[in-house]
C-alpha cells in the first residue's frame, strides 16, 4: 500500500529526541520573548482601549500587579518546561500564562502577528510526549513510557507556521502583488528604508536602496517571495527532500531579512517555528562523529 | 491496539483540521478577534506612485522635539497601540485622554521630560527618499 504526504509526514512514529530538544529549546525561546517584549509595558495604556480578542474575552484589562505576578509564575513553568520537569503539567501552565501573557499584547487594538506561530505552538506541545527525550522527566523514571509518537507534534507545529505563510500570500494574491511584483517590492523596501525608519529611528543599510535601482531584480524577489509563500506547504508534504528544504530554507531567509536587515521587531520571534523543521538528532550524530573522529586522530597522533 | 491507532489518527486530522480551518476564517472574516489564528496583511501595498503619508508623534522636551520611538526602545509596541488609538479616536476629548496617559508612561520610563506631543501627519516621497509636505494636526498637552 502506497503511503499518502500526511502518513508519511503526520503519521510515522517520529523522534522522540527531535521533539525534545525543540521543546527544550522552545520555552527558552518563549520565555525569552517574554521578557524582551514586557506585557506588564501595555498596562500602561488607557482600560478604554481594551478589547480582547476571544480566548481573553472573559478578562478585564489587567493590572500591573496581577501580570508581574502572572509573568515570574510563567518563567518558572517555561524552566521547567525547558528542562522536561513534569512537563505535560508544566507546559500546559506556561502555554495557559503565555496565552494570557502574549493575549494582553494583543487586546489593545492590534495584533501582532509575529507572536502567532510561538502562541499556538505552545497550546500544541501539552498534548504531547515532548518530555518522553531530553528531559528530567526521562531521568527520573529510567526510560520512557509505552510506545511513543511524536511525529504529529513537530508537524503540527510546522503546520502552524505554514498556515500562516500561506495567508500572507493569498492576502498579497488578493491585492495587486501578482500584476506588479516588481514595484510592489520596490515601493516596500523604501517605504520600510525611509518612512517606517524615520517613525522608528533608526537607520538600515544604504546596499537596500541599491538594490532597489534594479527592476528586474525587484520583480524577481517580488515573485520569489509570493512563491515562497504560497508554495510553503511543500514543507510539509512534499516527497522530495531538496523541495522541502528550499522552500522553508527560503522562508527562514526570507523572515531573518525581515527581522535583522530591515528591522521589524527588536528580535525574530518566528524562529522558534523553524526549530521544528531541524533534524536535531542528526545534528547531534553528526557533533558525535567528529567528536570521535577528533579523539581518534589524537590517540593516533599520541600512539595511544 | 488497532483502534487506538485510528483514535490517535482522527485526533491528529481533527487538530490539522482545527489549525487550517482557523487561518481560514480569520482570512476570510479579516478579523483580529479568533487570536493566535490571524492572517498576515501585505506590509505595504504600491498605490499607483511612491508617496506615502504617515502620522508621527513627537515629543516636545526642553531640548526640543524627540523621536519617541528612540525612547521607548523594545517597548514600541506600546507606541504603536497608543498610535493607533489616536487614528481611531472619534473626537479631540478621546485624544487628549490617549495622549495625556502616553505623557505619563513616557515620563515614567525615561528621564526625557516631555511636556507636551506634537502629531505630525508627513507625506513621503519614496523615489526622492524625503518628506514633500509636513502638517502639525495637534498638540496634547
Amino acid at each position: 500500500m502506497t503511503q499518502g504526504p500526511l502518513d508519511r509526514r503526520a503519521l510515522s512514529e517520529g523522534r522522540g529526541f527531535d521533539l525534545g530538544v525543540c521543546r527544550a529549546m522552545f520555552y527558552l525561546f518563549y520565555a525569552w520573548q517574554c521578557y524582551l517584549y514586557a506585557p506588564s509595558a501595555y498596562v500602561s495604556l488607557p482600560d478604554e482601549l481594551w478589547s480582547p480578542p476571544f480566548l481573553l474575552s472573559s478578562f478585564g484589562a489587567p493590572n500591573q500587579v496581577g501580570v508581574i505576578v502572572a509573568t515570574t509564575v510563567f518563567y518558572g513553568f517555561c524552566l521547567a518546561s525547558a528542562v522536561g520537569f513534569m512537563t505535560r503539567f508544566s507546559t500546559a501552565v506556561a502555554a495557559l500564562l503565555g496565552g494570557y501573557l502574549f493575549g494582553v499584547i494583543n487586546s489593545y487594538g492590534h495584533i501582532d502577528i509575529h507572536f502567532c506561530p510561538m502562541q499556538m505552538i505552545a497550546f500544541i506541545l501539552p498534548f504531547s510526549r515532548a518530555g518522553d527525550h531530553f528531559s528530567l522527566d526521562r531521568l527520573m523514571r529510567g526510560g520512557v513510557r509505552g510506545e511513543g509518537h511524536y511525529q504529529w507534534t513537530i508537524f503540527l507545529c510546522q503546520l502552524s507556521l505554514v498556515s500562516l505563510m500561506v495567508t500572507a500570500g493569498i492576502q498579497k494574491v488578493l491585492g495587486n502583488w501578482l500584476e506588479q511584483p516588481g514595484h510592489n517590492m520596490e515601493y516596500w523596501i523604501r517605504y520600510k528604508y525611509f518612512a517606517d525608519a524615520s517613525v522608528k529611528g533608526i537607520e538600515l543599510p544604504g546596499v537596500l536602496l541599491k538594490l532597489t535601482e534594479y527592476g528586474p531584480l525587484m520583480a524577481g524577489l517580488g515573485v520569489f517571495l509570493l512563491l515562497s509563500e504560497l508554495g510553503s506547504p511543500l514543507a510539509l508534504i512534499s516527497r522530495w527532500k531538496w523541495a522541502r528544504l528550499s522552500v522553508i530554507g527560503s522562508l527562514f531567509l526570507m523572515q531573518l531579512f525581515l527581522s535583522v536587515i530591515l528591522k521589524t521587531l527588536p528580535s525574530f520571534p518566528w524562529l522558534c517555528a523553524y526549530f521544528f523543521f531541524v533534524p536535531w538528532t542528526k545534528i547531534f550524530r553528526l557533533f558525535r562523529k567528529s567528536e570521535e573522529s577528533v579523539m581518534i586522530e589524537s590517540s593516533s597522533k599520541t600512539g595511544v | 491496539m488497532t483502534e487506538r491507532i485510528q483514535t490517535r489518527h482522527i485526533a491528529i486530522f481533527l487538530a490539522i483540521l482545527v489549525i487550517v480551518a482557523g487561518q481560514i476564517l480569520a482570512l476570510v472574516n479579516s478579523t483580529a478577534q479568533l487570536w493566535p489564528f490571524h492572517s498576515i496583511p501585505p506590509y505595504a501595498e504600491f498605490p499607483g506612485d511612491f508617496s506615502k503619508d504617515i502620522q508621527q508623534i513627537v515629543g516636545v522636551t526642553p531640548q526640543g522635539e524627540v523621536n519617541l520611538s528612540k525612547i521607548m526602545g523594545t517597548n514600541y509596541g506600546v507606541l504603536k497601540r497608543y498610535y493607533m488609538a489616536m487614528g481611531r479616536a472619534q473626537d479631540d476629548d478621546s485624544r487628549q485622554m490617549i495622549a495625556s496617559r502616553l505623557l505619563e508612561y513616557v515620563n515614567g520610563i525615561s528621564s526625557a521630560e516631555c511636556s507636551s506631543f506634537r502629531v505630525y501627519r508627513h507625506r513621503w516621497d519614496l523615489s526622492a527618499g524625503v518628506i514633500v509636505n509636513s502638517t502639525l494636526e495637534a498638540e496634547y498637552y
